[in-house]
């Protein structure tokens, strides 16, 4: 009798031809989530199955699993060789004595005579057989159901339970993606959001030393390991943007500052997603929820890139957007109380309905701002987040 | 490095390297057990009682060693027996391990009174004498303020305190006093008194509570019944045996010590320009520490600037990031210019002349270079 667990992939059964492509990244991406657990990694017969692990390390395997974009849900199971009696006699020893149950088979052995049906009434009678009278059948409202799949490998598997996990496609299936993160609530939620659609996270971070701290850095850094939990590996790219916002403050009218940053942090955002091969850009926006992000606002810093601006948080509620990030655990890093970028210079009343013109004449008074941006890139800092 | 914000932390001396090496390599063992060698370790904690007691002129009492100032002041003001519902007076500018305990008190049935202070955080002694009445059980006021360096007249308060109520109890947090400033424990008449090693020169970790003979403490935290059962957990003998040689060693400096940092501070405040930093501190405020307001400039911000000159100063509570923290920096009153500004330079004895004038110079030139992006 060996313990196992039983993979079950969400979307990814819906695919044809390349289905082969996403179920090996899956398998990739499990076993880095696994990395550092002795597992063995079985994918047979459409199904994956994670075999051969400590038993002590099953609780440690099973959180990692429920985090791994692609898993619909997953289950574990024991591992016995195929023989009615013993299974029979395994189950009756290992579930409930008490309440209602029903038991349920899955043949694909089809060597073997009887029907699922028959195999189901049989083990269910010698359960209740040796239960003492407190145990019921109920096909329909059982509080337990003994699942067991005989397999065309001479073996067959019991499960016990049944984990829903995180759903969605394995992470790099669609490409790169470029997450503009900024410290609060909602960046990490969305780049969640896009990790979960396949995306591989990549991210910027605008940072203001000495008007914004090391505490803030280090809290982004926080930010990217708690998604990398779910996205995988994120490569963190912090910009340097204190002489930007300089310029910005001397040469245009303060209610622009912020509209006219955003405009800075999209192009070099879109400059280094191209160097890092992301083909598209992520934002926490959500429409109306602060002046910089009213429709004109977006308008008006979406215009200087050409890539597609993915916004997975445009038409939630703030408290939907909370609700998930307290879920995927960022909400109490996210809420600690460092100043970001955005902060700083922050005008008493900014534009709420900025014109693209008006943003363009702005920005031209910035003699040097091609330099500007050229400076902030060359002195990039790379910081690989991973839990 | 030039590290300015000795009222957070101070460097360990090298003594307690040696101190430390005595007792975690050879004299490592638990001083609750029965063989010779822990009774050694057991007799040196008790000597290290007494030395501290003798540092403080403390006659008679008892001295409950504590992981932090911290704790002590938890002990302190949650240990104490008083009777239900009564009135505490603390002050308005105590640190937050005083303010968040008495609210924790508040929340079981207490009534917290607080003492008004004037604008560097000293209380008031007409207004104590005020507020002070028959129902107050307890009164906790610091002795040096963490945030200016006022120092309370402690006598003179415990003094009106046991006047009007002669069984009141009075503590005083004397964290950022002990070392530096000569504490008479007979001569100031309180009851119990709150010290943290690492805030001179010993390691972090070790802090101990200063209780007169006729007090009875009640523990808040619940074990093998050591420090006579009042503060339960095997003893940080390291942390007390460094935090004892320490007080001892600086006891014998406090006034020479005192003189040089009081110079240090006054060529300081000196060079400051009048025009763009407000000195809170007062003259009659601890030399160690002084704080000071910018005009236009954030604190926070010059506290990063500065760092790649290394040099390091403290924001206090002030800082703007601890967006609950605006207690303390309102009782200065300054004005709306300057409210963001505030930065606290703290000293110890090591600091030199050629640190202060480099600071100055540092802080002037970035001073100037932050004016200029004053927010809008």
């Amino acid at each position: 009798m060996e313990r196992t667990i039983l993979i079950r992939i969400g979307e990814i059964f819906l695919k044809g031809n390349n289905k082969r492509f996403f179920t090996s990244l899956l398998k990739k991406n499990i076993n880095v989530a696994l990395e550092n657990y002795q597992h063995t990694f079985v994918n047979s017969q459409n199904r994956m199955y994670i075999e051969n692990y400590k038993e002590s390390e099953e609780c440690e395997i099973l959180d990692k699993l429920q985090k791994v974009f692609g898993i619909y849900s997953i289950s574990t199971a024991v591992k016995i060789p195929t023989d009615l009696d013993e299974i029979a006699k395994l189950c009756a020893e290992i579930f409930p004595k008490k309440g209602t149950f029903r038991v349920t088979i899955n043949r694909a052995d089809k060597t073997i005579p009887k029907k699922s049906t028959e195999i189901a009434s049989d083990i269910g009678g010698y359960m209740l057989e040796k239960a003492n009278g407190e145990l019921k059948v109920d096909l329909f409202n059982y509080e337990f159901e003994v699942s067991i799949d005989i397999r065309e490998s001479s073996y067959s598997y019991i499960f016990f339970n049944r984990l829903l996990c995180s759903g969605g496609l394995p992470v790099g299936c669609s490409g790169n993606g470029m997450l503009l993160l900024s410290g609060g609530i909602d960046s990490p939620v969305a780049g969640y959001m896009m990790a979960k659609r396949g995306l591989k996270l990549y991210a910027v971070h605008y940072h203001s030393f000495p008007y914004t701290s090391e505490q803030a850095k280090e809290k982004v850094i926080e930010l990217a390991n708690r998604m990398s939990e779910y996205s995988g590996e994120v490569t963190l790219l912090v910009v340097p943007f204190t002489n930007i916002q300089y310029a910005i403050k001397q040469n245009c009218p303060i209610e622009y500052m912020i509209t006219i940053m955003r405009r800075f942090m999209m192009k070099i955002a879109e400059r280094l997603a191209k160097e890092n091969s992301c083909g598209a850009l992520i934002t926490g926006e959500n429409l109306g929820q602060v002046a910089s992000q009213t429709m004109e606002s977006i308008n008006v810093t979406n215009s200087v890139v050409k890539m597609p601006v993915f916004r997975p948080l445009i038409g939630f509620d703030k408290a939907e957007i909370i609700e998930k990030a307290i879920k995927m655990d960022t909400f109490k890093t996210s809420i600690l109380p460092f100043e970001d970028c955005c902060t700083v210079f922050l005008p008493k009343n900014p534009v709420i309905k900025p014109k693209i013109n008006t943003a363009i004449e702005y920005e031209n008074q910035i003699e040097d701002r091609d330099n500007l941006i050229e400076e902030a890139i060359k002195n990039v800092e790379t910081i690989i987040c991973k839990r | 490095m030039i590290f300015l914000d000795n009222a957070s932390t101070t460097i360990v001396d090298k003594d307690c390297q040696e101190i430390c090496n005595k007792y975690y390599f050879e004299e490592f063992y638990n001083p609750s057990a029965m063989y010779h060698s822990s009774i050694v370790v057991k007799n040196s904690i008790n000597d290290a009682r007494k030395t501290i007691l003798k540092a403080l002129h403390a006659n008679d009492g008892d001295i409950i060693f504590t992981a932090s100032g911290s704790e002590a002041n938890n002990l302190a003001l949650l240990g104490t027996k008083k009777q239900k519902g009564s009135k505490i007076i603390i002050s308005a500018s105590e640190h937050p391990a005083i303010y968040n305990t008495a609210l924790e008190l508040k929340q079981r049935g207490y009534e917290i009174v607080e003492a008004e202070v004037d604008l560097v955080g000293r209380v008031k002694i007409d207004e104590f004498a005020k507020i002070m009445d028959k129902d107050v059980s307890m009164v906790s006021i610091m002795y040096v303020n963490n945030e200016t360096g006022c120092i309370n007249d402690i006598k003179k308060l415990c003094e009106i305190a046991k006047s009007i109520n002669p069984n009141v109890i009075f503590h005083t947090d004397a964290i950022q006093a002990t070392a530096k400033i000569d504490i008479n424990i007979r001569n100031l008449g309180i009851d119990l008194l709150s010290m943290s090693g690492h805030k001179f020169h010993s390691p972090k970790g070790i802090g101990a509570l200063y209780v007169t003979r006729n007090i009875n403490l009640r523990p808040i935290i619940f074990g093998g019944g050591q420090e006579n059962g009042i503060r339960s957990a095997t003893e940080n003998v390291a942390g007390i045996m460094c935090m004892a040689h320490q007080l001892d060693k600086l006891s014998r400096k406090i006034e020479s010590n005192y003189n040089q940092v009081k110079s240090l501070k006054n060529s300081l405040v000196q060079n400051l320009d009048k025009n763009n930093y407000f000195v809170v501190s007062d003259d009659d405020c601890s030399p160690y520490i002084l704080c000071v307001a910018m005009k236009f400039v954030r604190g926070e911000v010059m506290l990063h600037s500065l760092e790649k000159y290394g040099i390091m100063i403290g924001t206090g509570s002030a800082c703007s990031s601890q967006k609950s923290s605006k207690r303390i920096p309102r009782l200065f009153q300054l004005l709306p210019e300057y409210e963001k500004g505030i930065i606290r330079v703290s000293f110890d004895d090591k600091t030199t002349k050629e640190d202060i004038e480099y600071f100055i110079k540092q802080l002037n030139l970035e001073y100037s270079l932050l004016v200029k992006y004053m927010r809008g």
